[in-house]
Order: structure tokens, then sequence, then C-alpha cells
């Protein structure tokens, strides 16, 4: 049992980080049905930028650089938008065009990173990295406590943006039924943009929340993207909760999984259960299922 | 023979390639474009479906670590036979791996292939060796695939890429490849008229598999030389598969062969200068390509250049190359040949018919969504030869109704036969199969072909006997003979309902349900219609058709079934139906029938 | 106020207006007519924006509307409650409202409006917090009438209110339609099939068929007029 509790308690704290992650991605395919394959090297980026900015001079720790971190993402993902990703959506069942151009970005991404740094790993070691408490048998680590922490913030921001602003309320319109809310006044272009680029830093800000227990090279974003995408599917895809709840719960199968089989192949869990749920539940553990006929 | 030419000159110009080249690294270029190419073709195989793979990694690591590890046992097998023993276990694995997704709608297929390779990844690299040598065999060049001279790899390479080539180019002229087309243009239309989706997808991802797997084996051996699992497994492969097929046209026979000839030496070329200092230059290229080709040109090179062509020689000639009269351009794409039907299914089964069953019988069909019980109790038949048609205001339950009789909504309740059969499950080319055709309220096509192919692909679906000389046939008994090659967006609504119509009706149905044939046709147009159908149909099939325009309607049909708020109020003839008070009132308004007895 | 003139437009290439003339005057309400599938819906799509016509002009007061993208032409005052009524299933009905203050002349007055619309419909007031989807037919259709009330519209354009609707459910709608043509000088264009209903509410109405329009005459007179009826059931009555 305590040996059951030393994995869960580890796999519900990254599990809110991979809920961080994978909240934008589900919410940029929720508003606009873009599958977005570069979502990952957006966090790849912003592990760089945490880094830069916290071995580059400033020292700032991450935890407390990610506002910094949210705002610069969301400039850069709506710059993303309006330069490439604007013209793959709308055009009905172009997933061909939206695939392969996020597909593309997301290399020029790893590859201008490897130019610039080389493939080197980089390690964001603040001064307490190896610090944590026992609370009881259990080890706490202190990064991955305050990663969960600042996970358990932003969604809760995020709550308030959509549910209390007149931007967040347009956003969750569009995403349920664009036609609708353009009958409202919502200007679509405009909701695209903010999402895409909300979306982008929400990712942005899971790698800061990462980045001071997970080494960084320019692909590390794959280690990450079937991550992302089976927490969103599980979740159902396009439910910004749904992804949250996924997250959570890919972190602790992927850390439980660790009592049976050995951490190596912990991710071998987390692929074959995102392959089971495309199988069996492909709108989700609480969507519905539909078939050819 | 005109299909040959691209066969010589790509023969003549590795020929020439070959011939010129001898530095090491000029060899080594060659080598993998022909490898990349070999693999885009492959990949693209999946793609003539509209599929986008992203695991076919999966399946080049599974050929490069059957053959290595089939030779490095005690066995010492050659690499020709690992070869086909590693495109066997990746043919199996895409069936498993595929399968699950066919039936499901949306890109589902493309997620789930993202994590095969990072599974297999994993395994081989932490349950066996993530690095495997290929053991050193110059003893015997044949048995061991291991040749002195770097040229010949060029040529083992350049036979497996026209093999692949002329496996692509076959399933073209197939009806395999009508079936591919129709899957990747629109697919509910596929199913409605009786292909075989998921059987199709499968045998496609099969050969596919297979032929990665092979590609893998000629890589390693004449390239990579040590099978490691980062890098047959790896995501590169597939961005290179991805890259060479989307530049050069994706589901296009020869467009990874023009793809790879671009990008392959462009990006080993930069690598071999600036490679030592920008170390992703190769990765860059592709990158850029998969960027430019999203947002300039999503068809990519070979429909692009075959487009263009075609619109040139359309100016210069007054007509097509091929002389066709055609109104707009060409329709894009293959040309009908004649068809090699390599899937031989006996002719239709049809149901033996007792006397007196009627063809179609809708038995207490419920249906409600949430709280609103849009359809209830609803009952009625309809026998061989009659014609009913199915009235009733907007939001009565006529469209619910037609799709629970089309098998698009499954009933809470109540059953519908056809011929004594139930229908109401059964999957959509099975019921086209029985003899149930329909048309769509949204005229539907297959907008990537012309309509003689449009109408040969519902042909190919009954297992008609000469597909496309029966379908030529239909278009002239339509009137549509002219337009037979002809770009689909260039017809008018009237002809695109008569070709719904022909094609419907190339199957020979006893059941035709037309969904608002109508709207969009004016007066003189709606009157041709129903003579069309008239002239096509058998004495004995049965016809019902769903229509808001009552007034055009009851001129032509024997019967009228009228709903309102999803049960039946009034059913019968059709001046009846159209007297009676119930449905005044359903169509004008509750208050309608008081205020014309005051007058 | 709105003035169309050679109206043209359809779907995926099938026409279903052609060349249509239309009027609206300050504060009138026009009825639209006309049997399923003579255009009425693509009319107010057109108006709206959300259907690009073919060809053809349309101005409201003046300005053309060819030119503003559908959010703006919802600022400038063009509601639309759209067929089938779309409201936001997984949405509060307080917040399905809100979003029908999203029109920025719109947004400071929510309070005002939202006591207004619940006089309208006082059934959707003990919902506020209710899911949107969890509502019936009757008050789904009683939520998107609000929810295009709270805009403040100019012009409120309103397709099928009665679609689908059990007798009862359609007889509370039009009352409170009625009600608000008491208690607001906004014009309206109501699209309906119940062709008694909608004339009762409004001045004028035309009548549609087959994407053109073949009748138009002040709502009294075609109450009276048999060709109403025989564009809907193609016979005499």
């Amino acid at each position: 049992m305590i040996e059951f509790l030393q994995f869960l308690v580890p796999g519900i704290l990254i599990g809110g980080v991979y809920a961080l992650l994978a909240s934008g991605l589900g919410l940029i395919f929720g508003v606009m049905r873009v599958v977005n394959f570069a979502q990952a090297d957006f966090m790849m980026l912003a592990m760089y930028l945490s880094w830069a900015i916290f071995a580059g001079g400033v020292g700032l720790d991450p935890f407390l650089a990610a506002p910094l971190v949210f705002a610069a993402f969301f400039v850069g993902g709506m710059a993303v938008h309006w330069l490439f990703v604007r013209h793959v959506i709308g055009r009905r069942e172009n997933h061909d065009a939206q695939v392969i151009l996020t597909i593309g970005l997301g290399l020029i991404f790893q590859n201008l990173i490897l130019i610039r740094y080389s493939s080197e790993p980089r390690v964001v070691a603040p001064s307490y990295a190896n610090d944590g408490d026992f609370v009881g048998e259990i080890f706490i680590s202190r990064v991955r406590l305050y990663a969960f922490l600042l996970s358990v913030v932003v969604a809760a921001l995020l709550f308030l943006f959509l549910n209390r602003t007149r931007t967040g309320r347009a956003i969750r319109a569009a995403s349920e039924n664009w036609e609708a809310a353009t009958y409202m006044g919502v200007d679509i272009g405009r909701t695209n943009l903010i999402a895409f680029g909300v979306g982008t830093a929400l990712t942005a800000v899971g790698g800061s929340a990462l980045v001071t227990f997970q080494s960084i090279t320019p692909f590390v974003g794959l280690r990450f993207v079937v991550v992302m995408f089976a927490a969103v599917v599980l979740g159902g895809l396009g439910s910004v909760g749904g992804a949250f709840v996924g997250g959570v719960l890919i972190g602790i199968i992927q850390s439980v999984s660790q009592v049976w089989t050995s951490a190596a192949v912990k991710n071998v869990w987390v692929f074959g259960l995102f392959l089971l749920i495309l199988y069996v539940r492909p709108n989700g553990l609480f969507g519905k299922v539909q078939r050819a006929i | 023979m005109r299909r040959l030419v691209p066969f010589a000159v790509l023969v003549g110009a590795v020929a020439l390639l070959d011939g010129r080249l001898d530095g090491r690294f000029h060899v080594r270029v060659l080598t993998l474009a022909i490898v990349w190419a070999l693999a885009g073709v492959a990949w693209n195989l999946m793609a003539k479906a509209g599929q986008i793979s992203l695991g076919h990694s999966a399946f080049t690591g599974i050929g490069a670590y059957a053959f290595t590890m089939l030779l490095r046992s005690d066995a010492d097998v050659s690499p020709w036979i690992g070869m086909a023993v590693g495109m066997g276990i990746a043919a199996f694995l895409a069936l498993a791996v595929g399968l699950p997704t066919f039936r499901l709608k949306g890109f589902y297929f493309t997620l789930a292939t993202i994590s095969f390779p990072l599974i297999l990844e994993l395994l081989v690299a932490h349950n066996g060796d993530p690095e495997l040598t290929v053991p050193f065999h110059p003893e015997n060049e044949w048995r061991y695939m291991e040749f002195a001279d770097a040229h010949t790899y060029v040529w083992i390479g350049l036979v497996m890429l026209v093999v692949a080539l002329a496996i692509s180019a076959l399933i073209d002229v197939t009806s395999f490849g009508f079936a591919l087309r129709a899957i990747r243009d629109n697919e509910v239309l596929a199913r409605a008229v009786g292909i075989r989706t998921v059987a199709w997808k499968s045998a496609a991802f099969i050969i596919s598999a297979a032929l990665s797997a092979a590609m893998a084996v000629l890589w390693v051996k004449a390239v990579l030389r040590v099978t490691v699992a980062e890098e047959v497994f790896g995501i590169t492969v597939v961005i290179v598969m991805l890259s060479v097929a989307f530049v050069g046209g994706v589901g296009r026979t020869w467009g990874p062969v023009v793809g790879a000839a671009f990008l392959i030496p462009l990006a080993m070329f930069l690598d071999d200068t600036i490679g030592e200092s920008v170390p992703g230059a190769q990765e860059l290229v592709y990158a850029a390509a998969l960027v430019l080709v999203a947002l300039l040109i999503p068809e990519g090179i070979v429909p692009a250049v075959e487009r263009g062509w075609e619109r040139l020689a359309g100016a210069l000639f007054g007509s097509s190359p091929r002389g066709a009269r055609v109104r707009g351009v060409l329709a894009p794409g293959p040309r009908p040949t004649p068809l090699l039907r390599i899937a031989r299914r006996p002719p239709r089964r049809r149901i033996p018919s007792p006397p007196a069953t009627p063809v179609l019988e809708v038995e207490g069909v419920a249906k409600s969504f949430g709280a609103n019980q849009v359809l209830s109790d609803v009952t009625f038949r309809v026998q061989a030869g009659e014609r009913l048609g199915l009235i009733g205001p907007n939001g009565a339950g006529k469209t619910t109704l037609f799709n629970i009789m089309t098998a698009h909504l499954r009933a809470d309740a109540g059953r519908v036969l056809f011929k004594g059969v139930a229908i109401d499950r059964m999957r959509a080319p099975r019921r086209y199969e029985l003899g149930i055709s329909r048309t769509f309220q949204v005229p539907q096509g297959f907008h990537l072909m012309s309509p003689l192919d449009n109408v040969a692909v519902a042909a190919i679906g009954a297992s008609v006997p000469h597909p496309m000389k029966a379908s030529m046939a239909m278009l002239e008994r339509v009137g549509l003979a002219d337009l037979a090659l002809a770009e689909l967006s260039a017809l008018t609504v009237a002809e695109t309902k008569t070709l719904e119509l022909a094609r419907a009706m190339v199957s020979d149905p006893e059941l035709l349900l037309l969904d608002e044939p109508l709207a969009g046709l004016n007066e003189t147009e709606r009157l041709r219609f129903f003579e069309t159908v008239d002239d096509l149909v058998d004495p004995q099939t049965a016809i019902v058709v769903i229509e808001h325009s009552v007034r055009s309607l009851i001129r032509y049909v024997e019967s009228v079934v009228a709903l309102d708020e999803g049960r039946i109020i009034a059913e019968g003839p059709p001046e009846a139906v159209v007297s009676n008070p119930q449905v005044i009132k359903a169509y004008l308004g509750s208050k309608w029938m008081g205020h014309a007895r005051d007058q | 106020m709105l003035e169309i003139s050679e109206l043209s437009a359809g779907y995926e290439g099938i026409p279903a207006l052609r060349a249509v003339d239309f009027k609206v005057g300050d504060r009138a309400r026009v009825a639209v007519l006309g049997p399923n599938g003579a255009g009425k819906t693509t009319l107010l799509k057109t108006i709206s924006g959300v259907v690009a016509p073919d060809c053809g002009t349309m101005r409201l007061e003046g300005e053309d509307l060819g030119k503003l993208a559908s959010h703006r032409r919802v600022e400038a005052g063009l509601v639309h409650v759209p067929q089938g009524r779309m409201i936001f299933a997984s949405m509060t009905v307080a917040d399905n409202l809100r979003l029908g203050s999203h029109r920025a002349a719109a947004r400071d007055r929510h309070d005002e409006r939202r006591e207004l619309v619940l006089e309208l419909f006082p059934a959707l007031g003990g919902m506020l917090r209710r899911d949107g989807g969890a509502l019936s037919g009757g008050q789904q259709q009683m939520l998107a009438i609000a929810r295009g009330v709270m805009a403040c519209p100019r012009l409120l354009m309103l397709d099928e209110p009665s679609m689908g609707l059990a007798p009862r459910a359609s007889e509370e709608i039009f009352e409170g339609i009625a009600r608000l043509s008491e208690s607001e000088t906004t014009a309206m264009i109501v699209v309906e099939q119940r062709a008694h209903e909608a004339l009762e509410i409004c001045e004028r109405a035309y009548v549609l068929e087959s994407g053109e329009v073949v009748l138009e005459a002040a709502a009294k007179t075609l109450l009276s007029d048999e060709r109403l009826a025989a564009t809907y059931l193609g016979s005499e009555i």
C-alpha cells in the first residue's frame, strides 16, 4: 500500500503538469479543430526560454518567470496563428494541410534550437532542486510540488477566464457552435487568434513547470507529444476540462505502472492506453462513440 | 502505353546518372533518393484513401530488425528471406493497428498511428538491443546482399522502386484504386454506393506496410550498415516520407519520385557543405518543404503541373489534350481505363421475394433526441412499383425518418424491413448490394472524379458487369454523355441532380429513396426530373420521395404519408391528403382553418 | 431601414434565392412566408452574412452590408435568431443570455435587458442556472429569442420560432413575441410556416416560393388570400 502511494503521489503531481500541457492542445482543437502537432515544441521553446532567463544572467527562478513565459508565448502563439495557421483552417476537411503545416513548424523550431544551442542537454537547477519533505513515509519533491501548484493556479485562472470574461465566454461559445457564436456578434477570426495564443501560452507554462526536473534538449517535445495527445483524447477531443482530467490520469498511470514494470517502459503504458482509448472510446471517457454506418 | 513512359524515363535517368557518378557521395545521394522515393510510394498507397499515417516508422523498424536479427541468428538467414519475413510481420501489424480505426469517422487513424513506432522502439531498446551491427559477409555477394560495388545497390533499389510503382499504378487503374479514391473523396457516399471501405483501407495499409519493411532492408544494407532503433523506428523516417509524398503529390503514384528527386539531393548537399556548422540543415529542408506545401500547393507538384499543362493545352488547342468534349477544365486524376477487376465478387444476391411482400415496411418507428420526441409510432408500407411521397412541415420529423430508413440513425423502437429483411442496422454497402439506392438532400459527389467515374464507382460497388460501359450507357440515357469527363463543379444544379439519379440507378435498385430531389430546381426542371426517373426505373421499383415542394410532388406520387410532430396525420391518395384539415393545419397553423371557415 | 434588391444566393451551388427584392421599413414587422425549401432561411442567413450572396445589394439604413463581416452586422444592430435554436447547450441559461449581450452597444445594458426578457418569457426565470441543453424544446426556443433580444437589436430576425414545437409551446412563443412587439420598437422579420400566427403579429408579408417572391401584400389582405395556401399545398382549398 505504501509502495503504491509512493508512486501515486508523484503521479498526481506530474499529472497536474500534463494537464496544463494538454489543456492548451485541447483548447486549440476545441475552438478551431486543428490538431496542433507543434504544441510540444512550444513547450520545448518555453523550456529554453526559462533556461535562458535562469542561466542567462537574470537568474530568475523558473516558477517566478512563468508569467513572463506566458506573456511571451501568448504573443508568439498569436503570431504563429496569424502567419501560418489561419491559412489552413476554415477550409473544410483540410486536415492534410493542418497536419503537415504543424509538423513542419515543430520541426523548424527543433532544428533552429539545435543550430543555436546544440543538442547538449541543459538543466535548470535552483538551489532547492533536490529538496523535499516526507509526509509520513512518502517523499514529496519540492520542485514537483511547486510545479503542481503552478498548474493548479493556472488552471484556476483559465477557468475564470473562460467563465467570467467576455472573451472567454466568446471562446467557449465559438468552440461549441461557431455559427451561433457568429449570430451573437462574436468575431471568429479574433477568438481563433486569442484561443491559439492562450493555448500556446498554457502549454508553454507547462514547460516552465517541467524545467526544474526535466533536462532540456531540442527534441524533448517528442517525449511529451503522445502524453499530451493521450490526455486530450482520454478527456474527449476538444474539451478543456476533459484534457485536465485526462492529464492527471495519464500522470497517475505512468507513475503507478512502475509498481509492476521498470521505469524505462512506463511510457509504453501511456502509449498503449492512448491506443486503447482510440479504439474503444474514441470520443473520450465521457463522450459517445460514433461509427460509420 | 502512355503509362509506361514515366517508367522508361525513370530507368533512363537513373542509368544516365549512375553511369556518370563515381564519387562515393554522389552514389550515396542517388541511392538514398531511390530509397526515399520507394518509402514515399509505399506511404502514399495509404494516402490514396485519404489516410495520413504518422507511424510508418513502425514498419521500417520491423523490416530492419527482422532481417538483422535473422541474419545474426544461428540460422544465418539471408537478408532476402529476412526481407520477406519482415514484410509479413509488418503486414500483419498493419492490419492489427489499422482495423480498429477504419470504421471511425475523423482522423483517428492518424492519431492512432503516432504511438506504434514509439511503443516498438521503447520495447526494442529496453528488452532487446538499441543497436545491432549487421554481420559483414563479403564472401557471397548475392546471398548476403553484400556488394562491393555501391552501384549494385542503386540497381537493386531501382528494381524495387519500379515494382512498387507498378503496384501503385496498377491499383490506380483497377476497382481497388477507384474504391480508394472514392473513400478519400467522400467516404459516406462511397459506403452508400457499396464500397466496402474497411476492407479496401486494410488492403492498402497492408501493402503499404510491407513495402516499407522491404525498403528498410535496402536502407540498412546500402546506407546505414547498422540497425539503430532510434533511427529505423525514428520520427525522421515519417518526416521524410511525408515530405517527399506531399511535395510530389499526396496519393499520386509518381508524386514521391518527383518529391525525392527534389528534396533528397538538396538536403544532402546542404548537409555535406554546411552540415558541420549547421547540424539541422537537412531536417530544415524537409520542414520548410512541408510548411510551404501546406500553405501554397496542398495538392503537390504533380497535380499542380498536370493542371497547369491542361489549362495551357486547353488554351492553345481549344480543347483538352485528348480531344474530349469538355466544359470547364478536365477533371484531374487518372482517366477511366478498362478496368481490371481484381476483386471478383459474385453478382449481387437479391432477396427472393415471396409474392405480396411489401418492398419496404416501416413498423412502429420512434425516436427522441434528449427530451424531444421526434418520431412516435410511425408505420407504413410501400409495395413493388409504388411511388410514395413523404410530406410534412419543417421539424415534422421527415429527415429523421429518412435517416432511420437509410440507417444513418438508429430508431429507439420499431423496425424497417426491406422485402421482409430488417435493414435498420445493416451497414450501408450491404444495403446497397441488396438493391436499395438513395440520393442526398445536398447532392453528394466525388469531386475529384469525372461524372463518368462517379457513376462507375456505383457500378463497381454493385458488381455490375463491365462497369465503365454500363456507366457510359447510363450517362447517355440521362443525357449527360457530353459531360462524361467534365469537372463536377462545371455541372449545373439540374445536371448534378440528374447525375445523382444516374448513380443511384446504375445498380438497377428495387427500392429508390429520393431525399428532397427537387430543391434548387425550377418548375420545368422539376417536371423533367420526374420524367427522367420514370424513364429509368423498372415498373417493379418502389420509390419513396421526401419532398418540400408538395405542389410538384403530388403530381408524381400515387400515395402520400403526411407527418406532423413526429406522427402520421394522414395517408392515402395525394388529393385526399392535401385537403385533409389536419394537414392544412400542420402547414398553415392552427388558426388558419378557423379563419378559412369564416370566409 | 433594410433594403435588398436583386439578391441571389445559394448553398454548395444550389440556388436558393433568385433576384429577390425585399424591404423592411423603420419599426416595421415583416413576415416571410412560404413552404419548406422556398429560400426563407437562406434569405436571413444572407442578411446576417453567414451565406455569401452571388449577386445583389443589401443596405441597412443606406450602409452597404456586403462589405461587413457577419459580426460587424451584429454590431450594426442586425440580430438573427437562427432556425433550430442553436442555443449553447453546455452553457447555463444565464451564460447564454450573457452571450446575447456580446454586442458592444448591449454590454452595459445587460441587467436591464435581462429583466425585460424574463418578463417576455417568465418561464426562463427559474432556470438561469440550468444548462441550456437540459431545457425542453419550447424553453430552448424562448432562450434563443431572449438571447437575441439581449443584444438590443435594431432589426430582429426570427427564423421559424415555432418549428418542431407542440401547439401549446408555440402559442407561448408567439405570446412572448407579441409582448415584445408591444414593449419594443425594434423592427422585425419573422420567418414562419404557420402563416396565421405570423400574419397576426406583422403588418406586411412576403411569400417566397422556389427562391422567388411570389406575393407581397399587407398582412391583413394575405390572411384571406387563397393563393397563400396554394403555394404551400398546391391545391385549392
